[in-house]
């Protein structure tokens, strides 16, 4: 029950995912029945499986809400702001109650679940005072109605109550053969027997084949009889109850047989069923003897049947639409079957990805110990296994991949709620939502980009007055956007606001003592102050972009993850704030490197050019901490003199080009090895501060070797530290 | 209701408004009467408003009837969407006509005449 009940908060904060959507989206379009909808879908499922799995706080209090939008779907509540508030409240309240287990409370309620309490039933009664025609809000009850709600602790509840007529959406969809045979003078008494097929067609998939055999010829012919009787394959989960309601007022002069012939979730080998000739005998149309006999006679069942006049066609024509009809639906589960997804607890594809790593280190191992050994067997075998890793490394990293639109529809809320609170009309545009990033990433993403939207909601976009009054639409524009450039992902949060002010940002670091008064700094040297720590340029301490904690948090953050943050700004005009990060942290292309008798990986993606410095050149680049590259002068760091290494250096050394935030360095290293496909390590704790390494790898001969942390290496080269 | 016999031996019926178990007596009786006094039939719809069970029975039976005088019975499902929704509503569509109809003229059979 535990797991179950597991599963259950998983969806259900999916589908509180999708209901703060759809919420939003209908307070922009409130017409929209589609939205209205899902809105009820939502609260139905929640309510749903919520009273199955002993959710009962849950159920009861959702039912209030999805009484609500039912009304709201039949037209009798209208969708105002007032009901989405409410709504969006309620939502919160079930999250709070799924991340309190939403068990029953405890008798001995602290202070806070009085408080929840309180607030629960005040969102009760709002609610109810939406009804048309609703008297003075009554107490919540905390339980489901007993007529409505039936808890059910099992599926096999959930069967029951399918049959019992009452749908659930975990009730089996059921196959039913129906027979019905009316009396000859039903007509008499006003029945029209095709409305009764009608009513049958509503509860779910019909194939209906009138049997005409009984008609006579035209002289034999009562104008007052009915000849016709029916064969019925319905496919339903509404259960057997609603199908015999059908037929409650003409059961007495009908014959009326109805049989399961097909159930979702039986054990099922394949989507073939019975043969033309075992349906017929199933339903008592031939024996088995007469089959036998008919088929000594090598033709087609349905026609030799109908030659020896043992049945009539529409007799065969209804065995064959059952065929048919069963066919098809046990090929639609199968591929809705094939075609649907499972879940699988995170930890699981974390140990994955780990196992792949371990298995790439071992390919490493093995295509250097083949290329050493000069065996062309071993040589085939390894390429073959270097193949296939990769795909295994791509295919498993691409599970980890989710589309940022996750994270971005989350915004949508805060942006309101912010928008709200700060008196401002902010239009939140979303762009590339369904670019793929590691599931870790977009994580850890969640903190930097709320602090980034609520800045720019606080100290970007002006109040709706002041751009009326600068000829800017009232309304600002905050924009979230994605895209993929080569190995990196772009995210940028950009807004149609203030723009930056460069020369209270100046005088502010002045203040603060980051840069002295006589500092001569460029615009994006100015930007980049407002990632130091400490800094704020906010005259006052607001709830929205916090205490004055700054931007800082946000780099750090970005940095940790091997990204970096850039900052666009044109005064007047808007800000554009750009993360750029790694598609994922756990295996990245690396070029290797040997310093002394120790190997270090710089990430590919920052190496432009290995070049060589002859011996006076690099006597040269050491005394200055600068070389020349292409003609131009850039910085150098020795990663010898800065690892302190050990032992005597080699004559003449290589150099690795590397660029980062449109700046160049070059690194001098001993040895130069070559690209090689490096699984991340962490450091862990101890070693977490060391400057310039960003983790470790295991080489295939289970040697350590250190990542190089270029953004932190340029920051010291440029610095000169 | 209109019977007209023309001079190659063909009875054209034509029926209108509705045909509902009100009026499947005087269906019956000009179905008889057209099947007698033509070597082949066929029934036309105008400004169809209802059919009934009844009455989609009742050109069974004429079908049926026909086959049994040697004759041939047709009919222009295509001509009244009334009908043609009635007969689908009532199951009587179908891939193959029934015992009797050797000739694959069964009124029913779907994309028929």
């Amino acid at each position: 029950m535990e797991k179950q009940r597991e599963t259950y908060r998983e969806e259900a904060y999916e589908l509180l995912g999708e209901l703060e959507t759809s919420l939003l989206e209908l307070e922009e379009t409130p017409e929209d029945a589609e939205l209205i909808g899902r809105v009820f879908r939502a609260l139905h499922t929640i309510k749903g499986s919520g009273a199955m799995f002993g959710f009962d706080d849950i159920a009861a209090f959702t039912h209030e809400v999805e009484t609500v939008f039912d009304m709201v779907r039949d037209g009798k509540i209208a969708v105002t702001e007032q009901l989405i508030n409410l709504a969006l409240s309620a939502r919160d309240r079930i999250k709070a109650m799924l991340d309190g287990d939403g068990l029953p409370a405890d008798p001995d309620e602290t202070h806070e679940q009085k408080e929840r309490d309180k607030s629960q039933s005040e969102i009760i009664a709002a609610l109810r005072s939406l009804i048309p025609g609703s008297q003075i809000p009554k107490a919540p009850e905390t339980k489901v109605p007993e007529h409505e709600d039936k808890k059910m602790e099992t599926a096999e509840d959930a069967k029951a109550a399918a049959l019992s007529g009452t749908e659930t959406e975990t009730a089996p969809s059921v196959t039913y053969r129906i027979r019905f045979h009316p009396g000859r003078d039903i007509f008499s008494n006003g029945t029209n027997p095709i409305l009764l097929l009608n009513e049958l067609r509503e509860l779910g998939e019909a194939n209906i084949v009138a049997q005409t055999d009984a008609i006579p010829l035209l002289r034999d012919y009562d104008p007052d009889a009915c000849y016709t009787y029916w064969d019925i394959i319905l496919t339903t989960r509404k259960g057997l109850n609603p199908i015999r309601d059908v037929f409650i007022f003409v059961e007495d002069e009908c014959k009326i047989a109805i049989e399961v012939i097909d159930e979702e979730g039986e054990s099922e080998e394949g989507i073939d069923y019975q043969k033309l000739g075992e349906i017929l005998i199933a339903r008592g149309d031939i024996s088995t003897e007469t089959l036998k006999q008919v088929l000594r006679h090598q033709k087609r069942i349905g026609e030799m049947l109908v030659e020896k006049k043992v049945v009539d066609r529409g007799m065969i024509e209804s065995a064959l639409a059952e065929q048919e009809h069963v066919k098809k639906k046990r090929s639609i589960r199968k591929e809705t079957f094939m075609a649907s997804s499972i879940r699988v607890p995170a930890e699981r594809l974390d140990a994955l990805v780990d196992l792949v790593g371990e298995l790439v280190t071992v390919q490493a191992r093995l295509t250097q110990k083949a290329f050493s050994g000069n065996d062309p067997e071993l040589l085939s075998v390894a390429e073959e296994v270097e193949r296939l890793t990769g795909e295994l490394r791509d295919k498993t990293m691409s599970i980890r991949m989710l589309p940022i639109g996750t994270l971005f529809n989350k915004f949508k809320r805060l942006v309101r709620d912010l928008a709200g609170e700060l008196k401002k009309e902010v239009a939140l545009e979303i762009e590339g939502g369904d670019t793929e990033l590691d599931k870790t990433m977009i994580e850890k993403l969640n903190d930097p980009l709320v602090h980034l939207i609520r800045n720019v909601l606080d100290h970007g976009i002006e109040p709706p007055d002041l751009r009326e009054a600068i000829g800017k639409s009232r309304c600002g524009t905050l924009r979230l956007s994605a895209e993929h450039s080569g190995a990196e992902v772009l995210i940028r949060v950009g807004c149609d606001g203030a723009g930056i002010d460069t020369v209270a940002v100046r005088a502010k670091a002045v203040e603060k003592g980051l840069v002295s008064p006589d500092a001569q700094l460029s615009e994006r040297e100015i930007f980049s102050l407002i990632f130091e720590p400490g800094f704020s340029t906010a005259k006052k301490v607001s709830d929205v972009s916090g205490r004055g904690v700054g931007l800082d948090v946000v780099k750090r953050t970005v940095e940790s993850l091997r990204g970096s943050v850039e900052i666009a700004s044109k005064r007047g005009v808007g800000t554009v704030t750009t993360l750029k990060l790694p598609l994922t942290l756990a295996i990245i292309d690396g070029l290797m490197v040997k310093i002394g008798e120790a190997y270090f990986v710089a990430p590919l993606s920052v190496v432009e050019e290995c070049v060589e410095l002859s011996h006076e050149e690099l006597v040269r680049a050491k005394r200055r901490n600068m070389m020349s590259f292409r003609g131009k002068i850039i910085p150098y760091l020795s990663l010898r003199e800065l690892f302190l290494t050990e032992g005597k250096a080699p004559d003449v050394e290589q150099i690795i080009i590397a660029e980062a935030k449109d700046s160049r360095v070059g690194f001098g290293v001993d040895q130069v090895i070559g690209q090689y496909q490096t699984v991340i390590k962490a450091l862990g704790k101890m070693y977490k501060h060391i400057e310039g390494i960003s983790g470790a790898t295991i080489l295939g001969d289970g040697t350590v070797a250190l990542i190089l942390d270029a953004g932190r290496l340029i920051h010291l080269a440029e610095s000169g530290k | 209701m209109d019977l007209n016999i023309e001079s190659d031996n063909s009875g054209i019926l034509t029926l209108d408004g509705e045909l509902t178990i009100a009026r499947t007596e005087e269906l019956r009786a000009m179905l008889i009467s057209a099947l007698e006094n033509a070597g082949s039939v066929h029934v036309r719809f105008k400004n169809i408003t209802d059919v009934d069970l009844s009455c989609l029975q009742i050109f069974c039976s004429a079908h049926r009837s026909a086959i049994d005088m040697n004759k041939s019975l047709t009919i222009s499902r295509k001509g009244s969407e009334v009908f043609r929704r009635a007969a689908e509503a009532a199951g009587f569509s179908r891939k193959k006509g029934c015992i009797l109809d050797f000739e694959d003229s069964c009124l029913w059979i779907e994309g028929g005449s």
